[in-house]
């Protein structure tokens, strides 16, 4: 029903218009489904996640923490260049911590600490506020819901990942005295850094995506996160260069991650099994970059995909026979 | 019950049991939901969430089928792009402002971006919260939450909307606002409803049709106007000469109750007006009302019937 009032227009008050309350209209447009529906959830965890379209409070530990990251990578390119400039391709290798995996290795802490923080914004409000029932009556499955969630976290997860090697490897072509010489000694460190970033990623999420979606407080959450990266890896530390009890590491995240990324960036050549913690230790510390596995490749992979599908078929599971 | 054929329901459930570990909250219930506004009516625990919960294939039944716009709702999620649900509790996340999260929604329900962010701003609008949109809604208070849960239910145009308790926690006003949607969703809006209170004045404000429950099981079911339909006792107020009308109204054999506000009358004659017009007559009684008496819908749970409608005080 057509109501038409007068009004006048705010850029010329004498003159008059016709304002026309068209009431209520029925939807006539599409529908797109489930695929809409996960899209749209997909979405709204990755602004969650980095706190877009909200306050700076919401902004500021998830880019701080890509800050640090990204300050990280700046200051090892700028370590590198130096060392380049002074002493010259040698030199630049001589100088230690300023490589792709290298970065990683502490990196990873930085992203631990990431995930601890704000993967929790992603489950935890839509449980505690529960907004998640507002979701399942609509053409959505929790498993639909699940899986966009975890998505969109898992994407955020790489981008953080990635951007500091990116920025790292621009720093270290950029201060090469001829860049393409450079990339072209080495290119190999790009896929390897993009998997190892992929892997890395997705094991934190898989983890953090599990804990987030079994409590509904953030803090929690937040706490069981930095517990679970921390705990293990200090209760398994003491055995990490025992032979006999090297397996004892696969409950640590912090290790089957580090051995993942050195399998990744330096082939399936295993540690020998010889020496005592102390010599292994110096030699690690000698020949950090190319440093082997301690763990025989099918075992570390039996690991890594172990701590990857685990968390998240419990999550799928919890989240199908959850009960509104 | 009033028979409703299968084609005009929008919603069937045949025979549905809902056991839970320790109480039977849904037990055999053979019920349809047709175009109009329903109240599901009864107290607290009588099986109204349980019932909403398995219409939108929340909560799977026990035993028996459930029928949404012709489909199996908890096998085809996609039907559910037709229903909308506002629930009873509070679901909104505080943090986000309304326009920003009716716009989330609507895609949620399958609408593209543009047109998800025109019709939240619309609902908004048709809600009377256009003004608040942007706000966050932890700052609203209790009614406009209640008008921001309605507004998510409609965001997408639904065919079905039900309502858990969408008056819960109101005040006076807020309440009379919020059933004043609730009417304007189906009447204006063309969405039928399917309202769930546990307040018998909501329902017969609101509802065409009424379907009670009890412990579980459908103890009634019609419309509305069914159950306050007119009796055959005459609400008649006088403005003098009232004890002079009613002792007429007792000559002629009339049963009469005699109230502060006025006198009851009934009778089993079919010209009981005439008699009330000849007893003012003889008493010089000025008429000032006079109207059939309709029953009330609280009558349904006190378990009166229309032989108690009978005044109280006969002569």
């Amino acid at each position: 029903m057509a109501d038409a009032t007068t009004a006048k227009t705010a850029g010329d008050p004498k003159a008059g218009g016709v304002v026309f309350d068209i009431g209520y209209q029925r939807y006539a447009g599409p529908r797109e489904g489930r695929r809409r529906a996960r899209l749209a959830v997909y979405k709204d965890g990755f602004r969650k996640v980095l706190g877009l379209g909200r306050g700076a409070k919401a902004k500021l530990l998830p880019w701080a923490c890509i800050l640090v990251m990204v300050g990280i990578s700046i200051i090892m390119s700028a370590m590198a260049g130096f060392g380049q400039r002074a002493l010259g391709d040698a030199g630049a290798e001589m100088v230690p911590g300023t490589s792709h995996y290298f970065y990683y290795t502490f990196g990873l802490v930085i992203l631990f600490v990431f995930a601890a923080l704000v993967a929790p914004r992603l489950l935890c409000p839509d449980r505690r506020n529960a907004t998640l029932h507002l979701y399942l009556v609509r053409p959505l499955t929790a498993t639909d819901y699940v899986q966009a969630r975890w998505a969109a976290f898992l994407t955020v997860m790489v981008l953080v990942a990635w951007v500091p090697q990116f920025v790292l490897l621009a720093g270290r072509v950029l201060g090469h005295p001829e860049p393409l010489a450079y990339l072209d000694a080495n290119w190999t460190d790009i896929p390897k850094f993009l998997l190892a970033g992929v892997a890395m990623a997705a094991m934190v999420t898989s983890v953090s995506m599990l804990a987030s979606g079994l409590v509904t407080r953030r803090g929690y959450a937040s706490v069981l996160l930095i517990a679970l990266f921390v705990i293990p890896n200090a209760v398994t530390a003491p055995f990490a260069f025992n032979p006999q009890f090297q397996w004892v590491s696969v409950f640590s995240l912090g290790d089957i991650l580090g051995e993942t990324n050195k399998l990744i960036f330096n082939g399936v050549e295993q540690a020998e099994e010889a020496g005592t913690q102390v010599e292994q230790a110096f030699e690690a510390l000698e020949d950090f970059d190319s440093a082997p596995t301690r763990f025989s490749p099918a075992f570390l992979l039996a690991a890594y995909f172990g701590w990857l599908l685990a968390p998240g078929a419990i999550l799928w599971m919890y989240y199908r026979r959850l009960r509104l | 019950m009033t028979a409703i054929s299968e084609a005009s329901a929008l919603m069937t459930l045949g025979g549905v049991t809902k056991q839970y570990p320790a109480v039977v909250a849904l037990h055999e219930v053979d019920l349809s939901f047709t175009e109009g506004i329903t109240g599901l009516l009864g107290e607290n625990g009588a099986g109204k969430s349980t019932m909403i919960k398995i219409l939108l294939g929340l909560v799977p039944p026990t035993s028996g089928s459930v029928r949404v716009l012709g489909e199996d709702v908890t096998r085809n999620p996609l039907v559910r792009t037709r229903l909308g649900y506002m629930p009873e509790h509070d679901c909104l996340p505080f943090e986000a402002p309304a326009a920003e999260f009716l716009c989330h929604m609507a895609e949620v329900s399958g609408l593209p971006a543009a047109r998800a962010r025109m019709r939240a701003a619309d609902t908004l609008r048709h809600v009377g919260l256009f003004e608040a949109r942007h706000r966050p809604m932890g700052t609203y208070s209790t009614g406009m939450k209640q008008r921001v849960k309605l507004a998510q239910a409609l965001v997408h145009d639904p065919d079905i909307v039900l309502l858990d308790e969408p008056a819960a926690g109101l005040d006076p006003a807020g309440r009379d606002d919020m059933l004043d949607l609730v009417r304007k969703t189906y009447r204006e809006f063309g969405i039928t409803v399917v309202f769930s209170s546990h307040l018998m004045s909501d329902v017969e404000r609101t509802c065409d049709r009424i379907t009670v429950l009890e412990g579980g099981r459908v103890a009634k079911s019609g419309a509305v106007a069914e159950y306050t339909a007119e009796t055959r006792t005459l609400f008649v107020e006088v403005d003098g000469n009232r004890e002079r009308f009613v002792a007429a109204l007792k000559a002629r054999g009339v049963a009469v109750g005699v109230g502060k506000g006025g006198v009851a009358v009934q009778a089993s004659d079919e010209d009981l007006s005439d008699l009330v017009r000849d007893a003012l007559v003889e008493a010089e009684a000025p008429l000032r009302r006079m109207a059939p008496r309709r029953r009330e819908l609280a009558e349904l749970f006190t378990g009166v019937d229309e032989d108690h409608d009978e005044p109280g005080e006969t002569g």
